[in-house]
């Protein structure tokens, strides 16, 4: 194989292959990345078996070929060249040797049929999603999802589309849940969906990271697709697929609270501040923080019997009983972390249920907390 | 590793599981255990070689054949299909287990089956044990569990349960020193093959460590020594007690070396020649034989063996040593046939 390139490029489609290349396993072979220069085009692939990207850029093929290189060594050099040209060619052992202005060195390659199988993404029937769209799912629900490998079903997002033709995605970790639902923009509801997407599917919290992280927000087109238990993204050239977590999600609507019919609604910067102040003084084994409605407003309150105890009132627009309920503030935290509106509505029910937090400006989106042990 | 038709011995393991993969009785998981250096790991490495082989028949049975990427990656362990688990340091962690449950949580990756090889699986403490229980309870779809072991007693009955017990024995000697060129650089006369596979006792393994070990041309020295030391010489004793303990894996050999020679002493007392490990030496086995009682043979076996046992445990090797030439050199015990 022997190929000219411009390092830009190369560097720019190196870059989304890094987070998934892994550095510690057992199998060598998941370090590198397997390169194919054919036509005018070299493609790029890299896997740690649960998430596959493979991606391509132009390129001057002057001998087509294929062969695996060690992938974050390769997208060091080449993003620290100076010269935008490079020349890459393979020699019979499969090390590969690099030239780009006054630079040239030689690396450690193998032979491309030691590397895993790619997954043919090429007949998958597609969906288009709308980036943001998508992406704006992800960062409502990624931060609930379960890190316990015990649960398998939970350390994914559930996603799924909806009787009501919605875009559906739910994440818990048995101590909160997120949940988002939003009529799909692009996408058209009347297509043939395939059986799993209205069923659900789940995605791993890994592969959701790496969509997150490469992804661009302002990548116009985006669409996805299943196939042989994985879901497929595709944008431009690069297609991004996730092996899907077998087994069912739990039926989360047992666990939505019934809808209180006082909700308080606080300013959310405020909240915020408020319980960043008063966490200080929570323990710091259970994080606790107590939250008490009343018409005198929001109180949160927190001790620990190594430090003291700190109190702090935010108004908040209350009509209902006085209810109070203990939280782990962290919980907490991540939900307003959600929430880009200006105001935050919660509806604590008593002490033992479970507690709705709402953007009031964005209804298609919930948070439910557990309470925890006043 | 070696392909599935060039397994040395137990032959009727391979065909109840070659039958097994042929009628779709595949269990999940299976219990490998014997002797060490009888091939248990060599089964099961070329066992999921043959369910993966990119050649091999749909529907029935076919031995590895090697040359495709499925065996050659499998042969490397470099398959993404294929799963090691061994003890890191004498112990197999749950941190071990979790890892091999995280990555079997989903379907084979390209391969017909996921076959995950557990290795000396005596040494899962018990946390590792009970989280790998979970695995046997509920094995997922297409993976084959094999755990490897010649210590069973230390499993968890629960364990052994829940695994189809698959029992290897001893290989035949002539078949050992017919395959143990394989293992060697430089090549062994013949009549020393013979001598180390009679060593191994049945298993490759061990004729393997014990012809590496270079112990097999010390014997002669060794034995010599060991009779010629007079018993009033304390310093000589001691100094041969510092040379048997020069290594701790030495010292073993070298026991192994004694116990073998002394026990081909005995046969010969009892005229049964051709049981002799030792057969390139029959003339010193014989003159030996000569020097040495019945009763100083049987005391002095003992004293080996015992010391064989201690030395698997923490010991102080030079201690050991001193004690154990301490009890061959006791005129009275060692009962020496003295010329009249
Ligand atoms: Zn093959």
């Amino acid at each position: 194989m022997k190929i000219r390139i411009s390092s830009d490029a190369l560097s720019q489609e190196l870059f989304k292959l890094q987070g998934v290349v892994s550095h510690r396993s057992t199998l060598a072979i998941l370090s590198n990345a397997l390169l194919e220069a054919e036509g005018d085009t070299l493609t790029l692939h890299a896997t740690d078996l649960d998430i596959s990207v493979s991606t391509s850029c132009t390129c001057e093929v002057l001998e087509p070929g294929k062969v695996t290189l060690q992938a974050r060594s390769l997208f060091d050099i080449v993003k620290n060249l100076e010269s935008d040209t490079l020349e890459l060619e393979t020699e019979e052992n499969h090390w590969a040797n690099l030239k780009s202005g006054s630079v040239s060195c030689r690396i450690v390659g193998t032979h491309a049929d030691d590397f895993p199988n790619i997954l043919d993404t090429s007949s998958v029937e597609l969906f288009p999603i709308a980036t943001e769209r998508l992406l704006d799912m992800i960062d409502k629900t990624i931060f609930s999802v379960s890190t316990d490998d015990s649960r398998a079903n939970l350390t994914g997002a559930f996603f799924k589309v909806t009787d009501e033709n919605n875009l559906l995605m739910v994440s818990t970790d048995g101590h909160r849940l997120s949940k988002i639902e939003t009529p799909p923009e692009d996408f058209d509801p009347e297509a043939d969906i395939p059986a799993a997407l209205t069923e659900g599917i789940i995605i791993p919290r890994k592969g959701l990271a790496e969509i997150r992280r490469i992804v661009d927000a302002d990548d116009s087109e985006l669409s996805f697709g299943l196939i042989d238990n994985n879901v497929v993204f595709k944008t431009g050239p690069m297609s991004l697929s996730v092996r899907l977590i077998d087994g069912s999600f739990p039926d989360f609507t047992q666990v939505l609270p019934r809808e209180s019919e006082h909700r308080a609604i606080a300013e959310k910067s405020l909240l915020d501040q408020s319980l960043k102040f008063v966490s200080l003084f929570a323990s710091s084994k259970t994080h606790n923080v107590r939250l008490s409605l009343s018409d005198e407003g929001l109180e949160l309150y927190a001790s620990d019997p190594d430090r003291g105890e700190a109190k702090k009132v935010v108004p908040v627009e209350y009509e209902g009983q006085p209810v109070k309920a203990g939280f782990n503030f962290r919980y907490l935290k991540d939900v307003l972390g959600a929430i880009e509106g200006d105001a935050v509505s919660i509806e604590i029910i008593d002490t033992l249920s479970p507690t709705l937090i709402r953007d009031p400006d964005r209804e298609e989106m919930l948070f439910v907390v557990m309470p925890m042990r006043l | 590793m070696k392909n599935w038709n060039e397994i040395l011995g137990n032959k009727r393991v391979r065909d109840v599981l070659a039958r097994a993969v042929s009628t779709k009785r595949l269990h999940h998981a299976y219990l490998f255990t014997g002797p060490v250096g009888v091939g248990k790991h060599t089964t099961a490495h070329a066992l999921a070689a043959s369910l993966n082989c990119d050649q091999r028949h749909p529907e029935e049975f076919t031995p590895n054949c090697g040359q495709c990427r499925t065996c050659r990656l499998t042969a490397e362990r470099q398959h993404p299909d294929l799963f090691f688990v061994e003890p890191p340091n004498r112990v197999i962690t749950i941190d071990q287990i979790r890892q091999l449950q995280k990555a079997c949580v989903s379907a084979p990756y390209e391969a017909n089956y996921r076959v995950v090889l557990i290795d000396e699986c005596h040494a899962m403490k018990e946390e590792a044990a009970n989280a790998l229980l979970k695995t046997l309870e509920e094995p997922p779809d297409q993976m084959i569990l094999v755990l490897i072991t010649d210590q069973p007693h230390r499993l968890l009955d629960t364990i052994i349960s829940r695994c189809q017990r698959v029992r290897f024995g001893a290989l035949d000697r002539q078949e050992i020193a017919r395959v143990l060129p394989e293992f060697i650089d430089e090549p062994v006369d013949a009549a020393v093959l013979e001598v180390a596979a009679g060593y191994g006792e049945g298993s490759l393994g061990r004729s393997v460590d014990i012809l590496q070990s270079g112990m097999l041309a010390e014997r002669a020295d060794l034995v010599r020594k060991i009779s010629q030391v007079e018993a009033n010489a304390p310093r000589a004793w001691l100094e041969l007690a510092e040379e048997l303990s020069d290594e701790t894996q030495d010292f073993e050999y070298r026991i192994d070396v004694l116990t073998v020679f002394f026990r081909d002493m005995m046969l010969t007392k009892r005229a049964e020649p051709t049981r002799v490990v030792n057969s390139d030496l029959q003339e010193l086995v014989e003159e030996m034989a000569q020097k040495f009682s019945v009763q100083a043979i049987l005391t002095t076996l003992d004293a080996l063996m015992s010391a064989r046992y201690r030395l698997a445990g923490h010991v102080n090797k030079q201690l050991l040593a001193e004690d154990l030439v301490d009890r061959l050199r006791d005129p009275d015990s060692r009962a020496l046939d003295r010329p009249s």
